[in-house]
């Protein structure tokens, strides 16, 4: 504790308001009606979609398509080998994905159908659930999904008593507050929030206020990734 | 963000306040007071009225299932090829057709939550040695594209072309035109932007 922002900058070199560097690729699964890549930092994250497809499966919704959604870290993506078993903390990150992504839909269109959204981690670092929900969002924007608008998210902490943007893996585990956030921005809504921690009400607000300008440059990234696959000139859309 | 304002919403698009959404990828026209957006990926939604090309996949006595390129099954009774009413004990739709058969069709009604019910073309019977599938988008901008680039396919490589709307080509023809076809085909899928398609294929045709 205490040293991990020294003069006002991070232990990776940034600012408090910068983020990791962002790589987003589209298309990458052949296989898959939608697929993106992402690097967020140390992240790297394969995201692929299928479906919707013809489901007779118990507990199909008569009114909407069914998402499932499959959060899992290779073996080899951390330091330590990591067993295959989904463990207790991917089964979560699994659902809490779900739900994030699901409200940004528009599944009224597909009923009895299912949704498959397959995340795999192959490099992890802090954020890798934020970073997987930017990166799906994209992949469901690709396999053609009618959605309200991108999802995207980002986890800001506070570190050594400083609100930061963006945690890497040490802040995350070092610090004393991690609050990812996934916005719907054209609607103003907010689809996830989960906090480890403890702060302050205005600290939540200033928190919050970072989070959504940090979404906004990565709500960049994901356009210029479509539009890279699907204009040749990534222009507004 | 598509548009701002105040303009009526034509197809694919949201209305948030006084902004418009486009709730796919795609390309956005404003035209006479109205919002579309041109869809670019994604399957084939059907829509009542479309001409389709399918593969039987199921044949029971009384109806057939076929498979439309879609997230969701169409199905064609047994009395459509039969054009009466027929009565299961004598006769059986396997007489008829197979599965593995192709067949055109045009989509009849559609009800929430079951498979799309189609009816039959005049000439149904779709034969072919060879069978391509393309993005419905790209499907969708080739059949209504005003210079008629069909039948210049058909003409360049001197085979048999039918294509439906949800992505279905079936071409029959010798082998050299089938494989002349395969390379149309491959550029099609390679080409991204869809104004820029039409001029492309002109390019190979030429």
């Amino acid at each position: 504790m205490g040293n991990l922002i020294i003069d006002g900058k991070r232990t990776d070199g940034r600012g408090p308001l910068d983020l990791r560097p962002l790589k987003l690729e589209v298309g990458t699964i052949k296989n898959a009606a939608g697929s993106s890549y992402i690097e967020h930092g140390k992240n790297k994250i394969y995201v692929a979609v299928y479906g919707p497809k013809d489901s007779h499966r118990y507990g199909t919704s008569m009114e909407k398509a069914i998402i499932r959604c499959r959060y899992h870290m290779s073996p080899f993506s951390t330091d330590e080998r990591k067993s295959p078993q989904p463990s207790r903390r991917e089964i979560e990150i699994s659902k809490v994905i779900r739900d994030a992504l699901e409200s940004s839909l528009i599944l009224d269109e597909f009923p009895k159908t299912l949704l498959d959204i397959y995340i795999e981690v192959v490099q992890s670092d802090g954020g890798s659930r934020s970073a997987s929900i930017t990166a799906a969002s994209v992949a469901l924007a690709d396999a053609g999904i009618p959605m309200k608008d991108l999802v995207e998210a980002v986890a800001v902490g506070k570190v050594d008593g400083t609100l930061v943007v963006d945690l890497s893996d040490k802040e995350d585990k070092e610090g004393e507050v991690d609050l990812p956030i996934a916005f719907l921005l054209n609607e103003d809504m907010i689809t996830l929030l989960q906090m480890d921690g403890k702060m302050t009400v205005d600290e939540f607000k200033e928190a919050v206020k970072m989070a959504k300008e940090a979404a906004i440059k990565i709500k960049t990234k994901q356009k210029e990734a479509l539009g890279k696959k699907y204009f040749e000139k990534a222009d507004e859309k | 963000m598509v548009a701002r304002g105040n303009y009526r919403i034509y197809s694919n698009v949201i209305k948030n306040d006084d902004k418009f959404y486009s709730i796919f990828v795609g390309s956005a026209e404003v035209t006479g007071g109205r919002v579309r957006v041109t869809r670019l990926s994604g399957p084939y939604i059907p829509k009542i009225g479309d001409q389709v090309i399918g593969m039987i996949t199921d044949v029971q006595p009384l109806a057939a299932t076929v498979d439309i390129n879609s997230y969701i099954n169409g199905f064609i009774m047994a009395n459509a090829f039969y054009k009466k009413r027929i009565d299961p004990s004598k006769r059986d739709l396997s007489e008829k057709v197979r599965v593995g058969d192709l067949l055109s069709a045009r989509v009849n009604r559609i009800e929430r939550g079951r498979d799309v019910s189609l009816s039959l073309d005049q000439r149904w019977r779709v034969d072919g040695d060879a069978i391509f599938y393309v993005s419905p988008a790209k499907a969708a901008y080739l059949l209504k594209s005003k210079s008629n680039i069909i039948s210049k396919i058909k003409a360049f490589t001197g085979a048999g072309i039918v294509m439906g709307i949800n992505g279905v080509i079936v071409a029959k023809g010798e082998k050299d035109s089938i494989g002349r076809i395969t390379e149309i085909v491959r550029v099609i899928e390679s080409q991204v932007e869809l104004n820029g398609l039409e001029d492309m294929l002109k390019g190979v045709l030429r």
